[in-house]
């Protein structure tokens, strides 16, 4: 083993330690479903966010990300684009209206929401089911990734890497579950701003400093520094639209304001959210920026692969205790990403598609994390391009499906239970179909369209459409106490 | 016109634009119109969403002001960059970037996280949600509740 390998090993070592340690912490500490599911509704602002921010990043702000600004340019970026909104959308729209809801109604899940929402436990179930088809394919995905990091840091075959990698990160979700998970996340959310403060400096500082980097890029590649990158304004556009509007579907972001101790520190989220998301979120741009100056610059040759990027930046440009630590970082991302879809759809599958509260939610609770956990590893395992197609199908699915039922539902009394079984419905089917023939390419979308763009927009004006028609019915699918908690 | 009533026009017209814009897209057809359809319906469904969550009670001016921003920010520099003349080669370096990438990331990516953020704290200290006001809001809930299932 190399001195780089062999330091970025040792670090790697240290860091699943630690969370290991968090981890035995937790699970001492967890006695009752309402810890395992909600973290014992006492989690503080601080760490409720960094650890939302660290479980809405996955290995893609740290791998992929990088890779895509440099194959693609400046219209990589509006994939993260919407940062600087989101959080204050989700919190105005739906985050003080959740965390009401869970006082006065107990609500544990977010299908639970849903079908609280509208009278119906059909409802509830569909959403349950939505959500574990898209979390299997997510956890799938991750694993993956931190199997092909773990192989390469550890210099072990893909099958054991991927073995080890997921079998830290279920001992720990399926024993404290939430609890855990939260603390978990909030550490290596701080590895993960760290690190990418520490990466971006390294980047802005190589080639002479950003703005040379920049008339290196314009001198060989003017296309790619324009304002939507190599991509068409329609297709960069749309990438604003489904990870801006499509953030208040994601389910992973949304239960954590179910655990927050003090409803009033909530108008601090939006602060820390966006603070800890923009300063992480600094990797993604300054890397792949960095490599794009260094290749035309002949400093580095081509890039293979553009998922290259990150790592042939770290042995190229910075010392390797930060290379080690970065490599932390994309583990601990994954991880706390894993950790919190193995949590909800745990509880989908404990809570919400049996339809009826188990007598040992606890123990079932850590029984289907186990389950989801093995379905996913079966995925991984098996065929990557599954997995691939599951993983693309993640994001796009929560956001057709739970934005208009839940964010619209939330804030529009005139939504009917029609409604929302129609956009629920045209989400699902319409998300796996579209991504499957595209997938497959069976069919090609035309240059600027994406199926999750496609599908939000359709699930949405049918939401509202289907509701317009059925209006009679909507003060019907309303109970009074719901009512007020979406006029508070 | 109240708050909500202006949201709900903003949020439908945006998300015809982006429909009409993709069936755009789907028909190949060309030129300006597609992205800025999509520019108007990316801002206004954003904005649109943030005045559809206020309540029923006039929208606190914090909410005005992000709407205000984000509409601003979106639309504005999205159409500035769409229409600015095609100068990539010669641009300016503004903090490190052209000027073009300028205005993407610093003036959308970051400037609305100095505002946004700031009106929401402000409008949300509003709120009454100590424990005793949360318990007595509970407590209406339930009655509410109750006596809806007894009519």
């Amino acid at each position: 083993m190399s001195g780089f390998s062999g330091t970025v090993a040792l670090v790697a070592v240290a860091y699943l330690a630690a969370c290991a340690g968090i981890a035995t912490w937790a699970t001492r500490r967890t006695t009752s479903a309402d810890a395992f599911f909600l973290a014992g509704r006492g989690i503080g602002i601080w760490a409720l966010a960094i650890a939302a921010m660290a479980s809405s990043l996955s290995g893609f702000a740290f791998i992929g990300g990088p890779g895509l600004v440099y194959a693609h340019g400046t219209g990589a970026v509006f994939i993260v684009l919407p940062a600087a909104i989101t959080a204050t959308l989700t919190a105005w729209t739906v985050g003080q209206r959740l965390r009401l809801l869970a006082e006065v109604r107990g609500v544990v899940t977010i299908p639970e929401a849903v079908g609280v929402r509208y009278r119906s436990p059909g409802l509830q179930r569909l959403a349950g089911i939505a959500i574990v088809v898209a979390s299997v394919g997510y956890i799938a995905t991750n694993f993956l990734a931190m199997g092909l990091i773990l192989e390469a840091v550890l210099g072990l075959d893909r099958a054991t890497a991927i073995l080890i990698g997921a079998a830290t990160v279920v001992a720990y979700s399926a024993g404290g579950g939430m609890l855990a998970g939260i603390y978990t996340d909030l550490f290596q959310g701080l590895v993960m701003a760290v690190a990418s403060v520490l990466v971006f400096i390294a980047a802005a500082a190589s080639g002479g400093g950003l703005a040379e980097q920049s008339r290196s890029i314009l001198a060989a590649d003017p296309g790619w520094f324009g304002p939507w990158g190599n991509y068409t304004p329609v297709a960069a556009l749309s990438f604003f639209f489904v990870f801006g509007l499509g953030t208040l579907g994601q389910p992973h972001l949304l239960h954590k304001f179910y655990m927050l101790r003090d409803p009033s520190r909530l108008r601090w989220y939006p602060a820390i959210m966006t603070g800890a998301m923009l300063v992480t979120l600094l990797l993604f741009v300054g890397v792949g920026i960095a490599i794009k100056a260094a290749v035309v610059t002949g400093r580095v040759p081509a890039l293979a692969r553009p998922d290259d990027a990150t790592t042939t930046f770290l042995r190229t440009g910075t010392p390797v205790f930060l290379a080690a630590l970065v490599m932390s970082g994309v583990v601990a991302a994954i991880m706390s990403t894993v950790s919190a879809f193995l949590n909800i759809s745990a509880a989908a599958l404990t809570l919400d598609i049996p339809g009826r509260p188990s007598r040992d939610a606890l123990r079932w609770g850590r029984i289907a994390t186990v389950i989801v956990a093995l379905a996913a590893i079966v995925l991984a395992l098996g065929t990557t391009r599954l997995v691939a197609l599951l993983g693309v199908f993640g994001w796009g699915l929560f956001a057709s499906s739970l934005v208009p039922a839940l964010a619209i539902g939330l804030i529009w009394e005139g939504a009917t239970r029609a409604g929302a079984f129609a956009s629920m419905g045209i989400a699902v089917v319409g998300t796996l179909l579209l991504e499957t023939l595209a997938h497959y390419k069976v069919m090609t979308l035309p240059t600027g369209l994406t199926a999750a763009g496609v599908m939000l927009v359709v699930s949405l004006l049918m939401f509202l459409g289907v509701s317009f028609l059925t209006r009679g019915s909507a003060a019907g699918a309303l109970d009074a106490d719901v009512r007020m908690v979406m006029r508070r | 016109m109240t708050a909500r009533t202006i949201g709900w026009a903003l949020l439908v017209s945006g998300l015809l634009a982006i429909a009409a814009a993709y069936l755009l897209m789907g028909a190949a057809v060309a030129g300006l119109l597609p992205p800025v359809l999509m520019i108007y319906g990316v801002g206004t469904t954003l904005g649109g969403t943030l005045l559809c969550a206020s309540p029923g009670r006039p929208a606190p001016a914090p909410l005005w002001l992000a709407v205000a921003t984000v509409l601003a920010v979106v639309i504005v520099g999205f159409l500035v960059v769409l229409w600015r003349p095609n100068d990539v080669v010669s641009s300016p370096i503004i903090m490190g970037l052209p000027r073009g990438a300028a205005i993407v990331l610093l003036g959308v990516g970051v400037l609305p996280a100095l505002v946004l953020p700031w009106a929401y704290a402000r409008a949300a200290s509003r709120e009454k949600l100590d424990p005793d006001s949360i318990a007595a809001f509970v407590r209406e809930c339930r009655a509410a509740r109750a006596a809806e299932r007894d009519e």
